[in-house]
């Protein structure tokens, strides 16, 4: 019986693999030369316990760079997360440093790496921004101001209509 | 090392814009449907579990006929779980209530440990307070994912602070009136893809039903 879903599952992962070739050459305000944080996002959350965030770090440098680090005001904690695929399955794990391509990007989308922030000081609602700091090994502390969405709205920000 | 373990649905998620158009509405789909329709349907199982009132939930029976949209998911999700929950509940807002009452949104933990009834209750009002919420041990709840094909929960090991991660899977299964699944939302399905779908899913005759 479990056929039934595997199959269609595999072909996802096909559209998948061309879909990530669509991604733009270059960020909205990716400046050659550095490291700039594009399309940032929270999604607001529904309890009390954590909070999710997406964004995409462009690496205009001619070295690759290592994100090691994010902290906010409003969390305790503010650790990556990200899926291993293992055969037909898929892991996550806690990523604790990832590395950022010379001229390529790195991206932090919903059903994929995400930056989770826990022991919430303050619940964030729609329409707050969030402030927060990433940190580079050679790029150092970016700090990035990200809006806040309701859940209904993620969808559409993620996979914006063509 | 914490670990989650998802349905290969996720790894779509990661960077398809939109698995419906492509895959859903070509001429294998004669109805427009922008989830992934199944050449096989797939019969509604039989299970009963808890709902978030503490009563027995007797899932054929008490979603018999209705349009059934079943996802098993937990509460501390990160992303699939609440997208997919607010997605349906912004949409079903916006549908007539003759159309909206025929649908049943039935959320199954996967992390029964942590997601008591009034978790998940408190949880799944965020999005429609109609949507039901069930629960069980993980033996009934393993077994239902199993009934409908998807595979078991696993649960990772504790970190240093207890905390913990749960598998998924990351699709809606639409149970349509004939007691049969026919289509498969991954993650990544739009509120215009549901719009689009959920009045079609009341009304397809679907062949052989």
């Amino acid at each position: 019986m479990a056929r039934l879903l595997i199959v269609p599952l595999v072909a996802g992962l096909v559209v998948a693999a061309a879909a990530c070739d669509r991604a733009p050459a270059g960020g909205a305000d990716g400046r050659p030369g550095a490291v700039t944080i594009t399309e940032t996002y929270a999604a607001e959350p529904v309890t009390d316990e954590s909070a999710v965030v997406y964004l995409t770090i462009r690496n205009g440098t001619q070295v690759t760079d290592t994100l090691v680090g994010a902290a906010t005001p409003i969390a305790a904690v503010a650790g990556l997360h990200r899926q291993m695929t293992m055969g037909a399955m898929t892991h996550m794990e806690s990523a604790g440093s990832v590395p950022v391509p010379a001229g390529g990007d790195l991206r932090l989308e919903p059903g994929g790496l995400h930056l989770m922030l826990e022991r919430l000081s303050r619940r964030p609602q729609a329409g707050d921004t969030i402030d927060v700091t990433l940190t580079f090994r050679r790029a150092g502390p970016i700090r990035v101001r990200v809006p806040v969405i309701a859940y209904a709205d993620v969808s559409d920000r993620a996979h914006p209509p063509q | 090392m914490r670990r989650i373990v998802i349905g290969l649905a996720l790894v779509t998620a990661a960077c398809a814009p939109r698995p419906d158009a492509r895959s859903g509405a070509g001429e294998d789909n004669p109805f427009g449907l922008r989830g992934r329709v199944l050449s096989d349907p797939l019969a509604k199982p039989e299970f009963v579990l808890t709902d978030t009132g503490h009563r027995p939930f007797d899932f054929r029976r008490q979603t018999d006929g209705y349009l059934t949209l079943l996802f098993f998911g937990y509460t501390y999700c990160p992303d699939v779980c609440p997208v997919h929950m607010a997605n349906l509940g912004a949409v079903i807002a916006q549908l007539t209530p003759s159309v909206a009452d025929r649908i049943r949104v039935v959320f199954i933990t996967t992390d029964p440990a942590r997601d008591t009834p009034e978790r998940l209750r408190q949880w799944l009002d965020n999005f429609d307070r109609r949507f039901i919420g069930l629960t069980g041990d993980t033996a009934q709840i393993a077994a239902a994912e199993r009934a409908v094909g998807l595979p078991g929960a696993d649960i990772g090991p504790r970190d240093s602070t207890g905390a913990y991660e749960v598998g998924h899977s990351a699709v809606v299964v639409a149970f349509t009136p004939d007691n049969r699944a026919h289509v498969l939302y991954p993650f990544g399905i739009r509120q215009a893809d549901w719009a689009n779908d959920l009045p079609k899913l009341l009304t397809i005759a679907w062949p052989g039903s």
